[in-house]
């Protein structure tokens, strides 16, 4: 019997899978993950775990759509929970702040004390998300690793809207702006964006997590912003799923 | 006998005494059939997508003949109603500016004017007026009795927030409105205390969303506080007309209101806080003082379309109770 824990996020679907001291992770597209694994059976619906190799445990799972989905086969927690949970046992803190940041989501958790103290999701807007980094990606036709170490000479970028971005972007490109020097400039701009609720959060110490927590240059920007070191966890994009396996 | 709409509270017994109908056109136009037909009305008449809709629910509901005057409250509200009185005017609608004052030197002198003034435009006694007030205390006496039922559990937060916010303008007909307050009244003293674990309270402008309450309620937690759907029924209880309205705290600068939410959540025992802010509002900026000045956790939920809420506002809504019960334990 193994433990599952699924962190379903709005790009990936994280499964953290558990068995003793035995810890494994599985990374799926969303959208196909729903597709392949996710079935309607009657009223219910159910996660299809048929991909494991061992029967299945406990389930629990956390994430983007569990308010649309509800599962007749999981446990549902919380994302705040499910991050706090995670962090809390990959640090072994008890007073910080975590910082993750996700496909769409962008949220800030306080800490103090081992109990949430306070926590910030953005709203509204992805402007400051995974998905704004890889839509840049693409116009600029750059693999996602090389944006992640760009730092020199960022180039501003004002656009408060993330589509509007992609034509401010193209202007760039056309006034013959460094195409690293374009990728740093929108990994400062996210920065700048989680930046203030960072701030309405401050901690002695901070982490990331998230697939974009994993970044060097968003890390190296948001440092730059807040002036104090970030740790990013260890199994970053994972965290959420770890949360739920330790639930 | 006129139907006379108005922008926001304002001292509803002068309408009446006037023996003129009273409409608070905010609840024109989040009552009606279809709230977002308000918004498309007056965007194509050129409204900025980027005002509240508040303001673009107000606009239809005085242009579609909803109304035949207006009271527009030019001070102690959004400055997008001057513009709204602009194009009223420009529409041939009559408008009554009233005002609240800024600042508290000399603040009783000016809203007696203000009151005196509207009396004036609205060609009735001040006298007259504290008549009405007499009769209307009585009604006034039972909201606050229900809002004492919603502390101990006997009315929800969604059935508190439905009567003070209709409070306003009494649906145009006091009388009637005392009569079905007196039957919800008897059934509610009839039910059981439900007994909640986590006690919330929401701030801010009444909620344009349909379901938030039923939402938060539906967690297992109790709503025990409106704050400004309290404060438009007019909770003051000095025999001073005018000093009821400086009481008042809605119009006033946001220290006022800190300090009625404060002792309420004294009070009611308040675990947590709601702060719903209204897209584009400027009261939005003051959630800056309000997260310093209070001592529970607050969560700002925006709104901007009527309807029901999204789900990341249900994820954060869950999430906020979540933290509240964990550290209640």
């Amino acid at each position: 019997m193994v433990d599952v824990g699924i962190d379903l996020g709005s790009r990936f679907v994280k499964v953290g899978l558990k068995k003793g001291d035995y810890l494994e992770f599985k990374l799926f597209d969303t959208v196909t993950f729903y597709r392949d694994f996710v079935k309607r059976e009657g009223e219910n619906i159910k996660i299809n775990l048929d991909f494991l190799d061992d029967k299945p445990g406990r389930v629990v799972a956390t994430g983007y759509g569990r308010n649309i989905l509800s599962f007749a086969n999981a446990e549902i927690i919380s994302e705040i929970k499910a991050h706090f949970k995670g962090a809390k046992v990959q640090t072994g803190c008890d007073n910080f702040t975590l910082i993750d940041l996700g496909g769409q989501d962008s949220k800030v958790i306080k800490v103090v004390d081992g109990f949430i103290e306070d926590f910030i999701m953005n709203d509204k807007c992805a402007a400051s998300t995974g998905r704004f980094l890889e839509n840049a990606a693409n116009i600029l036709k750059m693999d996602l690793s090389d944006i992640a170490n760009s730092v020199e000479n960022p180039v501003k970028l004002n656009s408060t809207c993330a589509i509007f971005s992609e034509s401010e972007i193209i202007g760039k490109i056309a006034e013959g702006v460094d195409f690293k020097e374009i990728a740093a400039g929108v990994c400062e701009s996210v920065a700048k964006r989680i930046t203030p609720l960072v701030k309405r959060l401050k901690s002695d110490r901070y982490f990331i997590s998230g697939g974009v927590g994993s970044i060097y240059s968003i890390r190296y920007f948001l440092e730059k912003e807040i002036g104090q070191p970030i740790e990013p966890l260890e199994n970053c994009q994972f965290n959420g799923c770890i949360g739920c396996l330790n639930y | 006998m006129k139907k006379i709409g108005f922008t926001t509270t304002i001292p509803v017994e002068i309408v009446f005494a006037s023996k003129n109908i009273p409409v608070d056109l905010n609840n024109i136009f989040i009552t009606s059939e279809s709230p977002y037909k308000f918004l498309e009305y007056a965007e194509d008449d050129g409204l900025p997508r980027n005002t509240c809709n508040w303001i673009k629910g107000i606009y239809t509901a005085v242009m579609k003949n909803s109304v035949e005057e207006v009271i527009a409250v030019t001070q102690g509200d959004c400055s997008n109603t001057h513009a709204l009185m602009e194009l009223f005017e420009n529409a041939g609608v009559k408008v009554h500016p009233f005002g609240y004052p800024f600042g508290i030197d000399n603040a009783y002198e000016y809203l007696k004017n203000e009151i005196l003034n509207l009396c004036k435009s609205l060609d009735v006694d001040f006298e007259e007026v504290l008549k009405y007030k007499d009769r209307i205390d009585l009604i006034r006496k039972k909201l606050r009795y229900l809002d004492k039922l919603t502390v101990q559990g006997k009315v929800s937060g969604f059935e508190n927030h439905l009567w003070l916010v209709t409070s306003t303008d009494f649906n145009g007909d006091f009388e009637r409105y005392e009569k079905e307050l007196d039957d919800f009244i008897g059934e509610a003293e009839a039910r059981s205390v439900t007994e909640r674990n986590i006690r919330l309270g929401f701030i801010g402008v009444p909620t344009i969303f349909d379901d938030i309450y039923q939402f938060v309620e539906s967690k297992g937690v109790a709503v025990v506080f409106n704050e400004v759907q309290r404060q438009f029924s007019i909770p003051s209880v000095s025999d001073d007309f005018i000093q009821r309205y400086i009481d008042y705290t809605y119009p006033y600068d946001i220290f006022k209101r800190v300090e009625d939410i404060k002792a309420q959540i004294a009070d009611r025992k308040i675990d947590g806080i709601i702060h719903y802010v209204q897209s584009f509002c400027y009261r939005q900026i003051q959630d800056v003082i309000i997260k310093k000045s209070l001592d529970v956790p607050v969560i700002t939920i925006e709104g901007n379309d009527p309807g029901n809420i999204d789900a990341r506002t249900k994820i954060r809504l869950e999430s906020f109770i979540e933290m509240l019960s964990e550290k209640k334990v």
